[in-house]
């Protein structure tokens, strides 16, 4: 064998030796027993022939069996290429650590999984950038981090983005880990900012709604009045014109033209008295005069308006009817009386004490399901004399 | 002998034209005039009344369908006549269902608010055909189902989709859809316009008081 076979012999078992040895690093990488074996088992051979060969280098025209040499270093070769090609064309279909580590990179969300004394194992590029952003430097605890912005996981950056960070716990083989996600929610926040700002202008523009179903309402009130005026205008024209007429001695008599201003004068001062309406209690207490009960009413009561007030008056008027229908009494009195978390209001007649238990009518059942549903409790008493007590909820009315 | 008329009104003019009319009648005399409907069972008590004229909706949002109701409970014997200038569909449904015998409309009616009453004390039962008909857009009111019209109601008082399908227990697709196809009808571009052109017309009237 002569100086260049054997130059191209070691050159060709180099190659083999660093291929199976690059295989090898390979299964080391992916943890793979078997193949790291298999690399091994191919780069021997190279190894071995190349040492034996540089051994014998300086008198290589003393190496018999060239073509045997040739064929052991070429299968050898083939081998330990042939098992660097399988690695690297397993390693297409198989995650390593450092695949992961690298596919995690790429995300566009921030990741970090570390262990519970916050140690990172696994963490992106992304995350130790917004780490730097919120905390000024890199992920090196996890817990320290979690700490910082616990409080408000939910941060916007100087750059006008929005961040959403989470943090979960879960078991790996048989330890805990801790989950860290940051999502990029720049854009939700955006929407939602949006909806927010269109939810108060619809709440305004609702509000406006509602303010003008009550004017379109006061406005046909006043419609119906102006009509009511017009024909007022109309009788008052037709008075004069009969007026004019009777005084010219043309047609009509004197009672009927009185009498038409007997109406006109009337309903002019009608106009005038538009009177103030009295509060709904009061509206009440002259009803109840007119048909001969007085109401005596005494201590606090709910400000007229409310719930609670409603439900007041409404117990009155109930109380009131079944006095003169059922009890023949000519006197209510109403008590109220302010605590600390209730209105307590009592109703006490002086009607005829009912011979047998009370049987709720519809207006007392409607009044108990009213009061209820506000909260508040009905009782009733027959003894010694009739009493119905209200018990009203204050928090309620201060709610409103 | 006259009937016993109570006329209950809370406007002063035509409340007192009411009045003039009932004594320029033979046949009827005032009995009483109230301006508030949730009194009127308690003058009731003492006034002995054989025909009442009730205004729909009386100042602070009193509801005179609801005093009609509790008159009708203790009172069945006097007549009640409806009388009103809102041309809201639900009322004329609403009387009926009270057993209320008679409805006028203030404005639109031909037949003379006397008549009416007449009518009524000899055992009639008077009502107009239908509400007034009413231009909403391009549709009339009586091209809405009587669900659109609830849900028109509700949109007046400006609560939302959500709102509106639990108090009228159906579902917020089933209120969109219903929105959807009186917007379709009236050729309106959203809501709130339906919403307010329905108020304005007095189409439809929400009170929650009650």
């Amino acid at each position: 064998m002569n100086a260049l076979d054997a130059g191209l012999l070691c050159t060709l078992l180099l190659i083999g030796t660093v291929a199976a040895l690059l295989g090898g690093m390979s299964a080391v990488r992916r943890r793979r027993r078997a193949s790291f074996a298999l690399c091994l088992a191919a780069a021997v051979p190279d190894f071995a022939l190349l040492s034996v060969l540089l051994a014998r280098l300086p008198d290589c025209e003393t190496l018999a069996h060239a073509t045997l040499w040739t064929a052991a270093a070429l299968v050898s070769t083939v081998l330990s290429l042939l098992a660097l090609c399988l690695m690297l064309r397993g390693s297409r279909h198989q995650l390593s650590p450092f695949s992961i580590k690298e596919s995690c990179d790429y995300l566009p969300s921030a990741l970090c999984f570390a262990w519970e004394n916050g140690q990172p194992c696994l963490k992106n590029l992304k995350m130790d950038e917004l780490s730097h952003q919120l905390t000024g430097e890199a992920l090196l605890n996890a817990n320290a981090f979690w700490r910082a912005i616990e409080a408000q996981p939910i941060v916007s950056l100087e750059n006008g983005q929005t961040w959403s960070f989470e943090r979960r716990r879960m078991e790996m083989a048989g330890r805990g880990v801790y989950q860290i996600i940051g999502t990029n929610i720049t854009e939700e926040a955006r929407l939602r900012h949006a909806l927010e700002k269109d939810n108060l202008r619809l709440k305004a523009m609702n509000r406006r709604l509602r303010q003008y179903g009550q004017d379109v309402q006061e406005a046909t009130r006043e419609k119906e009045i102006l009509r009511a005026k017009t024909r007022i205008h109309d009788r008052i024209g037709r008075a004069l014109l009969q007026t004019r007429q009777f005084l010219s001695g043309t047609q009509g008599d004197a009672e009927a033209v009185r009498a038409a201003w007997r109406q006109n004068t009337r309903l002019l001062l009608g106009k005038s008295v538009e009177e103030q309406r009295p509060d709904t209690f009061e509206q009440l207490s002259r009803a109840a005069k007119a048909i001969g009960v007085t109401i005596a009413r005494s201590g606090s009561f709910p400000e007229e308006g409310t719930e609670n007030a409603q439900l007041v008056e409404a117990a009155a008027h109930e109380c009131l009817t079944n006095l003169v229908r059922h009890a023949g009494g000519t006197r209510l009195e109403i008590f109220g009386e302010k605590t600390a978390s209730a209105w307590k209001v009592r109703y006490l007649n002086d009607g005829a004490v009912p011979a047998a238990p009370i049987v709720e009518g519809s207006g007392l059942t409607a009044l108990r399901t009213r009061t209820e549903a506000a909260g508040g409790a009905m009782e009733i008493a027959v003894l010694p004399r009739f009493q119905l007590t209200l018990i009203l909820q204050r928090e309620r009315q201060t709610m409103e | 002998m006259k009937y016993k008329v109570m006329i209950v009104e809370d406007q002063t003019m035509p409340r007192e034209l009411f009045e003039l009319r009932v004594q320029a009648s033979e046949r009827f005399e005032l009995a009483l005039s109230i301006d508030n409907a949730a009194l009127a069972d308690v003058y009731c008590l003492r006034f002995p009344v054989d025909l009442i004229l009730m205004d729909v909706i009386t100042r602070d949002g009193e509801n005179g369908l609801d005093a009609a109701a509790r008159i009708k409970r203790a009172f069945p014997q006097i007549k009640i006549i409806i009388v009103t200038s809102m041309p809201e569909c639900s009322y004329l449904k609403r009387a009926k269902e009270i057993g209320v015998e008679s409805f006028w409309y203030k404005e639109e009616q031909r037949e003379s608010l006397l008549d009416v009453m007449e009518r009524t004390m000899n055992g009639e039962s008077v009502y107009p055909g239908a509400s007034p008909e009413l231009t909403l857009g391009m549709a009339s009111s009586y091209q809405f189902t009587e669900r659109e019209l609830d849900i028109l109601r509700e949109i007046t008082s400006g609560d939302t989709n959500q709102e509106i399908a639990d108090r009228l227990n159906m579902s917020v697709a089933t209120v969109k859809t219903h929105i959807l196809n009186m917007l379709e009808k009236t050729g309106f571009r959203n809501r709130t316009e339906l919403a307010v052109r329905a108020r304005e017309s007095g189409l439809v009237i929400l009170n929650r008081r009650n």
